[in-house]
């Protein structure tokens, strides 16, 4: 896989997601916005090497929790976690079932852009619930409940509607990445 | 068995780094103050791609303009409007610091004459949110900061559009600065007076209640005043608070749009504020520096 693709592409994501993403914000519906990481996520798990898909989705995943407005606490540090581990665990689940699938469908990375959001945001409640039962950190406190849920599916969906000119978008450069092609006799690029 | 060459024979250290980022998720945020020095690194090949990204956002989607405020186009209207504006936020700063003035009076003629000048006039800076939670009302916003601006700007400045308070400055870095909205959990108590939006004889006394203003968490605000305080929906909350710079005080926290009887206090009415601008609908805001004076 090209790094340098991998690098231009994850900033375009994380611009998208830390800015521009608000204009396809549905603000009268909760403030409803698409993630394009997810996406990006779904794609280098479908293709890259397994080892080379961890590590991306690990370091992706750290340069969301570093974004503003992602893992605050006070005074503006950030909390390098709930999307790094959110990320691996999506890329974990896609790189075991990616050799079933029909990877090379836009309609599968629609799919599975919709599950990663909605792995990566358990992910992140487990991991606010154990940081707030530890003494040295506040506890969690916010308004989440079935509201929260509903904004995350929402989410979710409005995510997997964006990878579709995304996930087309990623296809139609697939050529550039140069991914490792599958060696065994019987596997096939679907 | 995989069938890909390159996941064989390699040394497996995906643990550790899991295990280490695990631990930093769980450590005190005293101990994650390095984050936030790497995070302006990280940001740096992102806020040219967002800052383009955010005029190409206003140029297609513009902010809203308040319901409050005339969406007449004509040259006469807009220059008469934004004047009356202005002296509208002057009569309110006036009223207050008079006020104020007042109760200090004895205080200020014990001091020498210097200090009763102001030495540090605001100056106003115009700066472009390269960085933004959409999905989150409150969340902290991140502007990106010229190096002409780096000394102009302190921790605690107001961000402000038009003449309405979308939030103060939390922390200058390098390359950006954060900017707290108003409704964000962690503002805490301000100090604020509730005025009739259009001051005149017809409308009650000038100032309805003075109010201690917190954030709801759902990207408005919530006060309590007297039942019998006259306040009704539509009245402005301004800032009165002395810990905010004094070139707020004035300046329009929100808008009055509900109030309720509280069961508990039968004296009092909960009221709920909902700012007429939030950052989260505009490309460019105005930070109101008070560490140098205007050349």
């Amino acid at each position: 896989m090209k790094l340098l693709v991998l690098f231009f592409a994850a900033i375009f994501c994380l611009a998208f997601d830390s800015s521009f993403g608000g204009v396809f914000t549905l603000r009268s519906m909760g403030s409803i916005t698409p993630l394009a990481m997810p996406c990006l996520i779904v794609f280098v798990a479908l293709f890259a090497p397994s080892m080379l898909a961890y590590i991306a989705t690990i370091a992706l995943g750290i340069l969301v929790d570093l974004s503003p407005g992602h893992g605050e606490l006070l005074n503006g540090v950030h909390l390098i976690g709930p999307n790094t581990l959110g990320y691996f665990v999506s890329a974990i689940l896609i790189v075991k079932i990616r050799n079933v699938v029909f990877r090379r469908k836009v309609f599968t990375i629609v799919i599975l852009t919709a599950g990663c959001v909605v792995v990566t945001d358990a992910v992140e409640i487990v991991i606010l619930i154990m940081r707030s039962l530890l003494p040295w950190t506040e506890p969690l406190s916010g308004s989440g409940g079935i509201a929260g849920l509903a904004k995350m599916l929402a989410t979710a969906i409005y995510s997997g509607l964006l990878a579709v000119p995304l996930g087309w978008a990623l296809l139609s450069t697939i050529g550039m990445w140069r991914f490792s092609t599958p060696t065994g006799r019987r596997a096939t690029w679907r | 068995m995989s069938n890909f060459l390159s996941s064989r024979n390699q040394p497996n250290a995906l643990p550790v780094i899991i295990g280490m980022v695990v631990v930093l998720s769980m450590l005190p945020t005293n101990l994650l103050l390095w984050t936030r020095d790497l995070s302006d690194l990280v940001r740096i090949p992102v806020i040219p791609v967002s800052h383009i990204g955010m005029m190409l956002t206003g140029w297609i989607r513009p902010a809203t303009v308040p319901s409050d405020l005339s969406t007449d186009n004509e040259d006469r209207t807009e220059l008469a409007e934004s004047e009356r504006d202005h002296y509208r936020q002057l009569y309110h700063a006036q009223m207050l610091r008079s006020t104020e003035f007042a109760d200090q009076l004895r205080e200020l003629q014990s001091l020498p004459e210097s200090a009763l000048r102001n030495p540090n006039p605001p100056v106003t800076l115009p700066i472009d949110i390269t960085g933004i939670r959409a999905s989150e009302p409150t969340a902290i916003v991140e502007l990106k900061l010229s190096s002409g601006y780096v000394d102009r700007i302190e921790v605690g400045d107001i961000a402000i559009v038009g003449r309405d308070i979308v939030g103060r400055v939390i922390r200058v870095g390098r390359t950006k600065i954060d900017v707290r909205p108003s409704t964000h959990r962690d503002v805490g108590l301000i100090r604020s007076a509730i005025v009739p939006s259009h001051p005149g004889s017809d409308n009650g006394p000038p100032l309805r209640a003075e109010a201690l203003v917190r954030s709801d968490t759902h990207g408005g605000l919530y006060a309590e005043v007297p039942a019998q305080s006259g306040v009704i929906v539509g009245d402005l909350v301004v800032l009165d608070d002395p810990s905010w710079p004094a070139v707020g005080l004035g300046l329009v926290l929100g808008v009055v749009t509900e109030i309720a009887p509280m069961d508990a206090a039968p004296l009092r009415a909960a009221v709920r504020i909902a700012p007429r601008r939030q950052i989260r609908d505009i490309v460019r805001v105005v930070v109101l520096g008070s560490s140098e004076a205007i050349e």
